[in-house]
């Protein structure tokens, strides 16, 4: 049987059905899943066929009337969750647009979608971190996102209004991103296209001008703590600063650790850390406690006078300096008697638990955006547009 | 049981100039100015053993979202004062005294970066409460 058209339809008989469904909706879902409660298990209310969710220019169809019902249903301690299907890609792509214009999934972190042709179970997450430094890289953000087919993209002082930023990702084919981001304006932006669901806040936290931490549900159901981190530069901290940044960021990030998992420590670290991996606040074990080498680092951590510290390991040791055909580090800085040229500010650090998920190939420093390199004539990372570079990896989760 | 050495007027009553009490009423006199859309909470971590003041910024409405709006530790353990408050990467003020650390409070709180964290949770907390789908 073909579908109507529902465009045509309200416009021509007008939405009363419609209107009357709704208003069913809206009475019964929330008594009919306290029905129930004496059922084990987790309810989720199933749109089918759900459409755009927008009638005479106003938002709020089912998949609406189920996101309040599931928030409601929160509340009230059921775990609730709503999940919208929508088989024709434009109809699907209206939706959540209109759904995100309504903060119905921008804002709310119980919602899913799902169109035909379009997989959220992917196992490989393709990460990118950029710190733009305050530039507008709008296009070049863009570019990057759709060469690298990026999943999960982490910003760092990116000026760009993120609805702009949603609308410039929604133009790649087959995109479809969600924001992460904290609900004030933040110098982090977390944007993704795997669903609300899998990539939710971490229950307990808070949002942090340097850092958010977000739980991310892997395929095989295994949670893990995604932390976006800017932490403070060495224009205005001394190194005895940034060690004390380091360590109050990691002790925030074993919090949100311990609240989903208490024995297995599972993170991984994306961001501008601001120091290089050799510097006391990666290295120390009261501070990030990364190492160059995998084969050094151990689940269970070091014992140093009498307390157990946990690993991470920096893959971006292996990335320092001239070997193989890419920029020898994310930063270049010409300064003073001891000067470095290149810095590696920009990092990666993950467990040791996650190391197996970790590709160590796919991990790269971006120097070109397909149109055009991000390094000036001369080799540094071009000023004209920052004085960062990007870099990208994979994990499988 | 053997003489009990201790004092018998032990008190848990922290003095009202501690940066802790004065962060404290600060969050309740947030919660009183927004008629309680938003209020804050001043939660406490101790990374290395050095006791720090989180002052975090809650929206029920929202889904009890939390942003931490700064961070106050005492520069030495064991001495109320000086301390040091940590608003940003590039912004770390110091208070050697209770007067000064409330008249830091003062500027934190009337900072642009402030005054726009709270009114964008205050758009958003009144865009939801005044949802007709929320109210039905």
């Amino acid at each position: 049987m073909p579908r109507r058209d529902l465009g045509e339809y309200v416009n021509n008989e007008g939405p009363e059905c419609t209107s009357r469904k709704h208003e069913l909706l809206e009475r019964i879902l929330i008594p009919s899943a306290e029905k129930m409660k004496h059922l084990r298990g987790k309810i989720a209310f199933v749109d089918g066929y759900a459409g755009p969710n927008a009638y005479g220019g106003v938002v709020g169809g089912s998949t609406a009337i189920m996101v309040d019902a599931t928030k409601r249903l929160r509340g009230k301690g059921f775990e609730a969750n709503a999940l919208a299907c929508e088989p024709d890609p434009e109809r699907y792509d209206q939706l959540a647009c209109n759904l995100r214009t309504a903060h119905y999934t921008t804002r709310r972190p119980n919602l899913a979608l799902a169109s035909h042709g379009r997989n959220y179970g992917t196992t490989t997450m393709r990460f990118l971190f950029w710190n733009v430094k305050k530039h507008s890289a709008l296009d070049s953000i863009g570019r990057l996102v759709a060469l690298q087919s990026i999943d999960t993209l982490i910003l760092a002082e990116c000026p760009v209004p993120e609805e702009e930023l949603l609308q410039r990702l929604s133009e790649i084919p087959g995109a479809s991103f969600w924001s992460s981001s904290p609900l004030v304006s933040s110098s982090l932006q977390i944007l993704s296209r795997t669903s609300p669901e899998r990539f939710a806040r971490v229950p307990d936290t808070y949002d942090m001008p340097h850092l958010l931490l977000r739980r991310v549900t892997a395929t095989d159901r295994t949670q893990h703590v995604l932390a976006a981190v800017h932490l403070k530069s060495k224009l205005w901290a001394s190194p005895a600063d940034q060690l004390r940044d380091a360590t109050d960021t990691v002790h925030d990030i074993m919090r949100a650790e311990d609240r989903l998992a208490k024995v297995v420590r599972r993170s991984i670290v994306i961001g501008d850390l601001n120091m290089n991996p050799f510097d006391p606040g990666i290295t120390n074990a009261d501070g990030f406690h990364a190492v160059m080498s995998r084969k050094e680092t151990k689940p269970a951590g070091r014992m140093v006078n009498g307390k157990r510290y946990a690993f991470y390991y920096n893959p971006m040791w292996g990335l320092l300096g001239d070997r193989g055909d890419r920029p020898p580090g994310t930063f270049r800085r010409l300064d003073g008697v001891y000067c470095l040229f290149w810095n590696m500010l920009d990092q990666v650090l993950i467990r040791p638990d996650l190391i197996n998920r970790f590709s160590e190939e796919s991990l790269r420093i971006l120097d070109h955006d397909s149109q055009s390199s991000l390094l000036t004539p001369r080799g540094s990372s071009s000023p004209k547009l920052c004085d960062h570079l990007p870099f990208v990896f994979e994990m499988d989760l | 049981m053997s003489e009990n050495l201790w004092p018998d007027d032990l008190s848990s009553e922290l003095d009202p100039d501690s940066p802790l009490v004065i962060l404290q009423e600060q969050a309740e006199a947030l919660a009183l100015r927004t008629h309680g859309l938003l209020q804050a909470e001043v939660v406490l971590i101790t990374p290395n053993d050095i006791l720090s003041f989180n002052f975090v910024l809650v929206a029920p409405a929202l889904d009890d979202y939390r942003y931490r709006l700064f961070k106050v530790w005492p520069d030495n353990k064991l001495d109320p004062y000086p301390v040091t408050l940590d608003v940003s990467s590039a912004d770390q003020r110091k208070a050697a005294t209770a007067a000064e650390f409330r008249e830091e409070l003062r500027r934190i709180f009337f900072s642009n970066a402030t005054r726009r964290a709270i009114s964008e949770l205050l758009g958003y907390t009144t865009a939801v409460l005044s949802d007709p789908q929320r109210a039905a």
